[in-house]
């Protein structure tokens, strides 16, 4: 198991162009040998199955730790975040200029809601 | 799952113990097992509450990020694609490290700079110090994000290790120990019974030998009392039996 986690050790992001490149400034942006981006920029016309099979190849990699994601994006999606249950890669919903945090979007508050409401 | 199912054992004073002791042991795991899952449970609500507070607070930082970098296109024009360009090799990774709290192992994320800084050339004229500026607030986001993450993979960990914990807790409070308990009450009921018989067999035959006895008693006095006293050989007087005597 520690091999696997030593191996992940790259961010990746899907937002819009602003956000992305934002994150990108702090240097966290990777092209690696198969040319593969470890970031994806989306655009009002990007497609909902667009965003969702980047998503799910960056949770297919190996070497990505973190996942963040827009949250305004990943309403999009919101059906194939609600499924993922892997424990790596971690998916960070963050809110951005347009869309403010709501908690009860989120996929993390939802499961723990019913978790703790479980009990 | 058939609720009268039990141990199967020969019904013994060995057995017995042994089942008690089986009974103590589980007894004991259960208590151990509810412990852990309180301790757990307890943890997790800890993580989710930092959780919400965490993503609050970046939801503020974002948002002044976002403002300086909406200064620096103001000063500096559009650098978006000069950004894209840059892009190689991330600097910026993280590491993980492994925590264990109450017997599970955490992960812990961790920030490491990997290699020179790639941005350094594009600090141009007026643009530098606002690029520098932005470099920071989004470095600060993006330590929150690096928390966050390793607050959300503890959160999922636990939760898995959490539901094992009290599946294993109620399959020990309703399935083994309710099965040892019952061997238990079979095993001494068994043992009962084997003792009563023990003790109904004992007395049936005291019961019978004394009448054996009182039989005997009374067949030696009728014969007796018929046919007088046994002969003997060594009677002298005469026997009618002898013809020519």
């Amino acid at each position: 198991m520690s091999n696997q986690m030593e191996k992940r050790t790259l961010f990746s992001i899907i937002a819009n162009e602003e956000t992305t490149n934002s994150f990108l400034i702090t240097g966290i942006g990777n092209i690696n040998k198969k040319a593969e981006k470890n970031y994806f920029i989306t655009t009002d016309t990007t497609s909902v199955d667009d965003i969702k099979n980047k998503f799910i190849s960056f949770t297919k990699r190996d070497d990505i730790a973190i996942i963040i994601i827009a949250q305004n994006i990943a309403d999009r999606i919101r059906h194939v975040i609600d499924a993922y249950d892997e424990i790596y890669p971690s998916i960070v919903e963050i809110p951005t200029k347009e869309s403010k945090y709501k908690p009860q979007n989120d996929s993390l508050m939802k499961r723990a809601e019913r978790i703790l409401s479980g009990e | 799952m058939s609720g009268k199912d039990m141990i199967s054992v020969f019904p013994s004073r060995m057995a017995l113990t042994l089942m008690r002791g089986r009974l103590r042991g589980a007894q004991k795991g259960h208590s151990l097992l509810k412990k852990k899952s309180d301790a757990l449970t307890i943890k997790f609500r800890g993580i989710l509450k930092k959780i919400i507070e965490t993503k609050t607070m970046m939801g503020d930082v974002m948002r002044e990020a976002a403002f300086t970098m909406a200064e620096a296109k103001f000063a500096m024009g559009d650098f978006n694609n000069l950004v894209l360009q840059n892009t190689d090799k991330a600097q910026l990774k993280v590491k993980t490290k492994r925590d264990n709290v109450a017997g599970v192992n955490l992960p812990v994320f961790e920030a490491f700079h990997d290699g020179s800084d790639a941005y350094e050339y594009t600090g141009l004229a007026r643009g530098g110090q606002q690029i520098d500026r932005i470099k920071k607030n989004f470095a600060k986001a993006v330590t929150l994000l690096i928390d966050l993450a390793s607050l959300q993979s503890s959160f999922v960990i636990l939760d898995e290790v959490i539901k094992v914990t009290n599946r294993r807790v109620n399959a020990i409070e309703h399935v083994i120990i309710p099965r040892i308990e019952r061997t238990l009450s079979y095993i001494i009921s068994e043992l009962d019974e084997r003792e009563r018989e023990e003790f109904f067999r004992m007395k049936k035959l005291q019961g019978k030998k004394a009448l054996a006895r009182a039989a005997a008693e009374r067949n030696r006095n009728t014969s007796e009392e018929q046919y007088g006293p046994a002969a003997s050989l060594l009677d002298r007087e005469r026997d009618e039996d002898l013809l020519f005597d």
